[in-house]
């Protein structure tokens, strides 16, 4: 579990409370993507709007984004079928029923459980992947300040997705 | 079983000193009185609320006649100790001795001690989860600051870059600035590159000079020119000069003068005299052929007298008249050729002079015009010279267009000074153009080194939003703010089990509370609480109507209406002291309610003499079978208490009147006891 930067919790409070909760959960996996193309090691990863999918690929990485306002997740679907077709699958996980927001990243065991509960200390089924999760929180909050309002407060969705494009170009060129 | 209070003793540090009364229990009524604030609530307060402070009260057990010390439960002496501000409103403290009667009433207090908790629980929930003091000033500042950079890339290095650029045009050093820098050092650091307007130094001193050059009172066109004009009058006196010299014989022309103009009068005086001498020729041109004719009309006349001349009349010579008159005729007939010669060149000569007057005056106007023209010029040029002076401070640029400028002038004025020409109209519009082109090139040079202006002043605003934002940003993230993520777990799974254990709590008292309602009404409808109610308004004196009141719980009603507001207050009285007599007899000695009296404090107040007397008659009438408990009555009013045991005596209660002096701070009080024995 690692905090984002208070600025980068700011937006994405008032993101949610502007947009409600499943509107926020799609803004923030492409958020995710975005940050996680700014790392070297996941650079052209992609989302998929796809059921039975990971929600962003990255190779033979996948990646299941959720946030939760209650500490716990469902995976529902047929996680274990697609857990089969990836080398690492990873569940990133965001509270926001705690102030502020924490993330987590996950290491999904081979056979994933139906529900996880995100806590300090993670089972040893789920374990925290501790690198990625500290990579992710820094680069993530970098992504989400640097786009900044005009990303939590563009009009839709596309629109979000041009400003989180614009600033991850900038960034990986600076 | 039932207690009857038999020793009151109050502690040494109260307000009336050590105080003690015994064997209370031996009577049915204790009266007690005094002054006002002499402290008769403070000796019967240990009956409300016993304690080490109030002081304590020993009792009685009627069955087993063992002393009991008393001890308050719950809300016990609510039933027990009436006052005066109770018993002039309605009977809103009897749900309690109903709900006591039920045995709910600790239940409920219970209740009310895990809503509290609840409540509690709660708030230290949005505690766990608050935010860090002034957080919200920091969030809205951001989120404001943010929201005015619009499609800037929040970053550090975008900031950087911006500043760099604008130090490199600006030529200012610029180093990578730490937002987190104290609020002035950023601010000056971009104030340094706030892009000015610039100017070439000297310009805007030259610039009246070149104006003046550009605006010389030059014509547009050469040939409008005065210099132009002189030059056409001049070729036409030397014309007309030239044409007039033709006209005079050399010998009497003067000699010709440098002068134009003064070359023209000498040819006109000439003219003029060569006309005269030709006038004077003529005449004797005239006279002669004068004579001629008059001389052969003579010889006519002479012949036709047939007296031909033979000898000339003047000098007497021998003339031949006929000869001579044929040669007179022949000298007088036809045209003068000579004379028409003459005439010819005087009309020639007199147009000429005519001619060459007007040319002059042409050439003479031409000339003031041009001379006038050329003044202006020269002024406006001599004028400028002086301001053609470089300035140490000017750019290199004015300087070189000052010095060509000024060179120029002064070669115009070194050529020109003397009198005007086309020349110098020519020179002097080159002078202007170059004045222009001068002024062109100052100018666009000037406008080259603002070209950048309007972006650079656009770059450096975004400096200071993003500057703005980032700082704002650095400031909310330097807050303190951790999640206290296990505390709020723990604290969910604590309050889900609360809650559990809080509903379950609450379907208990639910169900006690539905069982203290059917208590309640079994009190109310208790036909014991009922027929003594009853029994206690028949024994009301003076009052019939009140015979019709029915007793219901939280009110008395009067035909099927609440009758609260219909009794006056000496009717409201007793009719409360009825009311609580009729219920502390149904629930006095059960195992939630052991004290066996009640307490009337003041219960006089505010009623007039007659409701004093009424109250007096009704309580002391009571008798041991209509309220078999022991009754209390603190009052100020002594002849309401002397009526009161007087009464009470006659009905066969023991009376104990105890009666406080005048309090004195730091004096303990010494009550009066007297005893007064049943006189039924």
């Amino acid at each position: 579990m690692v905090k984002l930067t208070n600025s980068a919790v700011i937006l994405l409070e008032a993101l949610l409370i502007k947009r409600g909760a499943q509107e926020f959960g799609s803004w923030f996996q492409d958020a995710v993507a975005s940050a996680l193309g700014t790392m070297a090691s996941y650079r052209g990863c992609y989302t998929n709007p796809g059921a039975g999918q990971p929600d962003i690929i990255a190779g033979g990485t996948g990646f299941e984004v959720k946030s939760t306002a209650d500490g716990t997740v469902a995976l529902e679907g047929n996680y274990q079928a697609i857990r089969t077709h990836y080398q690492h699958f990873k569940l990133v996980g965001l509270r926001t029923d705690v102030k502020p927001f924490p993330l987590w990243v996950l290491e999904m065991p081979k056979d994933p459980p139906t529900r996880v509960t995100f806590k300090r200390i993670m089972d040893s089924i789920t374990p925290i992947d501790p690198a990625l999760n500290q990579e992710l929180a820094l680069r993530l909050s970098d992504v989400l300040v640097a786009a900044g309002t005009s990303w939590s407060e563009a009009k839709d969705r596309n629109a979000a997705r041009d400003v989180l494009k614009r600033t991850t170009d900038v960034m990986v060129s600076l | 079983m039932t207690l009857r209070a038999d020793v009151i003793k109050l502690p040494a540090n109260c307000p009336l000193g050590a105080v003690s009364i015994d064997a209370l229990a031996n009577f049915d009524l204790i009266v007690v009185t005094g002054p006002n604030a002499a402290g008769k609530s403070t000796l019967i307060e240990p009956l409300r609320k016993p304690n080490v402070a109030n002081g304590t009260v020993s009792c009685v057990d009627e069955e087993t006649k063992a002393n009991v010390a008393y001890e308050a439960r719950g809300v016990q002496q609510s039933i027990t100790f009436i006052t005066s501000t109770e018993l002039m409103t309605n009977f809103r403290d009897l749900n309690q001795a109903l709900a006591l009667a039920a045995g709910t009433t600790r239940l409920l207090h219970v209740m009310k001690l895990l809503e509290q908790a609840q409540k509690n629980l709660s708030k230290n929930n949005e505690d766990l989860n608050s935010e860090p003091p002034g957080l919200n000033n920091f969030r809205n500042l951001y989120l404001t600051a943010d929201r005015a950079c619009g499609d800037l890339l929040r970053t550090d290095a975008v900031y950087n870059q911006i500043g760099e650029r604008l130090a490199v045009r600006t030529g200012v050093e610029w180093k990578n600035l730490d937002l987190g820098a104290p609020e002035d050092v950023r601010i000056g650091a971009e104030s340094s590159l706030r892009p000015q307007s610039r100017s070439i130094a000297g310009f805007s001193v030259l610039n009246p000079s070149l104006t003046a050059l550009t605006r010389l009172p030059v014509p547009t066109a050469v040939g409008e020119s005065g210099a132009s004009c002189l030059d056409t009058a001049t070729v036409a006196l030397n014309d007309a000069i030239k044409h007039a010299k033709t006209l005079i014989p050399p010998e009497n022309a003067s000699n010709a003068s440098p002068e134009i103009a003064q070359d023209a009068k000498n040819v006109a005086g000439n003219l003029l005299s060569e006309s005269e001498r030709i006038n004077a020729e003529l005449d004797s041109k005239n006279v002669l052929r004068e004579c001629l004719i008059r001389a052969l009309a003579y010889l006519r006349n002479q012949d036709a007298l047939s007296c031909p001349t033979k000898n000339c009349p003047v000098c007497n010579g021998k003339i031949d008249s006929a000869e001579l008159s044929r040669s007179l005729e022949a000298q007088v007939a036809g045209e003068d050729a000579e004379g028409l010669k003459l005439r010819k060149k005087l009309d020639e000569i007199d147009g000429m002079r005519t001619r060459l007057d007007s040319v002059l005056k042409g050439f003479n106007a031409a000339e003031d015009q041009a001379r006038q023209e050329h003044r202006s010029i020269l002024d406006a040029i001599s004028g400028i010279v002086p301001k053609l002076h470089q300035a140490i401070d000017w750019d290199e640029v004015v300087i070189g267009s000052a010095k060509l400028l000024k060179d120029s002038c002064e070669s115009w004025m070194k050529i020109h000074i003397t009198a005007p020409s086309i020349a110098a109209i020519k020179d002097a519009r080159t002078l202007a153009q170059l004045a222009e082109t001068e002024s062109k090139k100052l100018l666009s040079t000037e406008i080259a080194l603002n070209a950048n202006l309007g972006a650079d002043q656009n770059e450096f605003r975004d400096l200071q939003v993003l500057g703005f934002a980032l700082a704002a940003r650095h400031a909310l993230d330097t807050l303190s703010w951790e999640a206290q993520l296990d505390k709020i777990d723990a604290d969910r799974r604590s309050t889900t089990q609360r809650d559990l254990w809080l509903a379950a709590v609450q379907a208990m008292a639910t169900e006690h509370q539905t069982q203290a309602a059917s208590a309640a009404n079994q009190v109310v409808n208790d036909s014991g609480v009922q027929e003594r109610f009853t029994r206690l308004l028949g024994l009301l004196p003076h009052h019939p109507g009140l015979q019709n009141l029915n007793f219901c719980g939280k009110e008395v009603q009067l035909n099927g209406v609440a009758a609260s507001n219909t009794l006056s207050e000496g009717q409201t009285v007793l009719v409360n002291i009825a009311a609580s007599i009729a219920v502390v007899g149904k629930v006095a000695g059960t195992a939630n309610h052991l004290p066996g009296w009640i307490v009337f404090d003041e219960p006089t107040n505010a009623l007039d003499e007659k409701g004093r007397n009424q109250v007096a008659e009704y309580l002391g009438g009571l008798s041991m079978t209509d309220v078999p408990s022991q009754i209390w009555v603190a009052t100020f009013e002594t002849e309401f208490a002397e009526k009161l045991m007087t009464k009470a005596q006659t009905t066969g209660r023991r009376v104990m009147h105890v009666e406080l002096p005048n309090f004195q701070r730091g004096t303990t009080v010494k009550p009066q006891i007297r005893i007064r024995q049943p006189n039924p």
